[in-house]
């Protein structure tokens, strides 16, 4: 999952590659607010995730908004 | 005779005149650095802003309004309206209204003449109205005025919204006509919110503030916006809204030849022509040249469009608006043989969308 965060990162937002790591937050990446409402939409779109922008832009990293991802994605396997 | 006993021949509001004034002073991203943390790439990138353009020292709304009055009333070639509505959430005074004032420096007699305050959607709320006026038959011709200087109430310090607004005015002139007529107003939607209306307001300055206390924060003065919100709600109201006029009028998105937007930030428009699936080259904005002005947005945005050339006569356009309040509107037209004009010697630039 971190690969496929790490590829929409890439090529929706233009975040170069090399500074997508887990430890990275979205100020290091430098997606301000209405990103944050993007990348939201991205991931239920692109990646079949529901999460809000509310809760992507509580969340510190790049480590953890994937991991409640793949908590959503098991949700909704399950 | 139809079952309602209306004619046939549907009467309407026909666009006759257009126009849009500006301050004479351009502030380019250049120079907002020096007092915000900010850059140029940085404004370029989150918003599609280049420059805007900001009041002078002692020149206030009706100034702009009255300017961009008289070039409408050129433009449509007459002298006289039976009402004028403007339209602006920056009056010169919170009493009384400003529109009397422009009409009489307009010398357009005693004709009606009232604000209209829906912040940024406050144009086409103005359009929904002056429809209305002429439609029931009380009003022959309108003029309308889009007036706001938004940055008399922006904290210059706020990187979320200096950055973004500017001063300016449109007018647009209305007659009665048939609705098949070139420049005739098919259908509106529009829509309010009021349990969001924390996310865009200016806290003091009212009632609201004067009924609590006289201990007043000089900041308060100055808007407030939660942008994160607004976006949202702003790309799903204007896309939804679209829809339901494109739906009332009988038109599919590829009917649209132009769809011009309040010209809020850049994104809103991208995101909103991608979610109808309207073509890029199908949504205009002009936004780099002169920022969001508000309720002047539209007005100014429909002027450049016509006069360079993106906006002709016959075509199809979808106008579309969001403001605070919330407030959101949309409407549809065919395009008139109208000359518009415009006291900037070059508005022809155009943001790519």
């Amino acid at each position: 999952m971190f690969d496929q965060v790490k590829n929409l990162l890439v090529s929706d937002f233009k975040v170069p590659p090399n500074q997508v790591t887990t430890a990275a937050t979205l100020v290091d990446l430098e997606l301000d607010s209405l990103d944050v409402v993007e990348l939201a939409e991205a991931v239920d779109s692109k990646l079949g995730a529901k999460i809000s922008d509310d809760e992507i832009f509580e969340l510190g990293t790049v480590g953890e908004i994937v991991r409640l991802i793949e908590s959503r994605v098991k949700q909704a396997d399950d | 005779m139809t079952m309602c006993g209306c004619s046939v021949v549907k009467r309407a509001a026909i666009v006759a005149g257009m126009a849009a004034y500006v301050p004479s002073r351009a502030v380019k991203n250049s120079d907002l650095v020096v007092s915000i943390d900010t850059s140029d790439e940085w404004i370029r990138t989150r918003t599609g802003i280049e420059q805007r353009y900001m009041a002078g020292v002692g020149t206030s709304t009706s100034d702009l309004a009255v300017e961009a009055g008289r070039l409408a009333l050129t433009s449509a070639g007459v002298t006289s309206v039976d009402a004028l509505i403007l339209a602006t959430s920056t009056p010169d005074y919170t009493c009384p209204a400003t529109a009397p004032a422009v009409a009489a420096r307009l010398e357009l007699g005693t004709i009606a003449a009232f604000d209209l305050a829906a912040v940024c959607s406050g144009f086409l709320y103005g359009m929904a109205s002056a429809n209305a006026l002429i439609v029931s038959g009380m009003a022959e011709s309108v003029l309308l005025i889009g007036a706001d200087t938004f940055t008399r109430i922006v904290n210059p310090k706020d990187r979320g919204t200096a950055i973004i607004f500017g001063d300016g005015a449109g007018g647009m002139v209305l007659r009665a006509g048939s609705v098949h007529a070139r420049g005739g107003m098919f259908t509106f939607d529009m829509g309010a919110d009021g349990d969001h209306a924390h996310l865009f307001h200016t806290p003091a300055g009212g009632a609201r503030q004067r009924s609590a206390s006289n201990d007043v924060d000089p900041d308060d003065f100055f808007v407030v916006m939660q942008g994160r919100k607004l976006f949202q709600h702003a790309v799903n109201r204007i896309t939804s809204s679209c829809v339901s006029v494109l739906g009332k009028t009988g038109w599919g998105v590829s009917d649209v030849d132009l769809m011009v937007p309040h010209q809020a930030n850049l994104r809103i428009t991208n995101a909103v022509a991608g979610r109808l699936g309207l073509p890029a080259d199908r949504a205009y904005s002009n936004i780099a040249h002169v920022g969001n002005t508000a309720a002047a947005s539209l007005p100014i945005a429909l002027t450049d469009a016509a006069i360079s050339g993106r906006l002709k006569s016959g075509h199809r356009v979808l106008l579309a608006a969001f403001g605070a309040g919330l407030t959101w509107a949309s409407a549809t037209l065919t395009w008139p043989d109208v000359h518009a004009l415009s006291n900037r010697t070059n508005p022809q630039g155009e943001t790519d969308v």
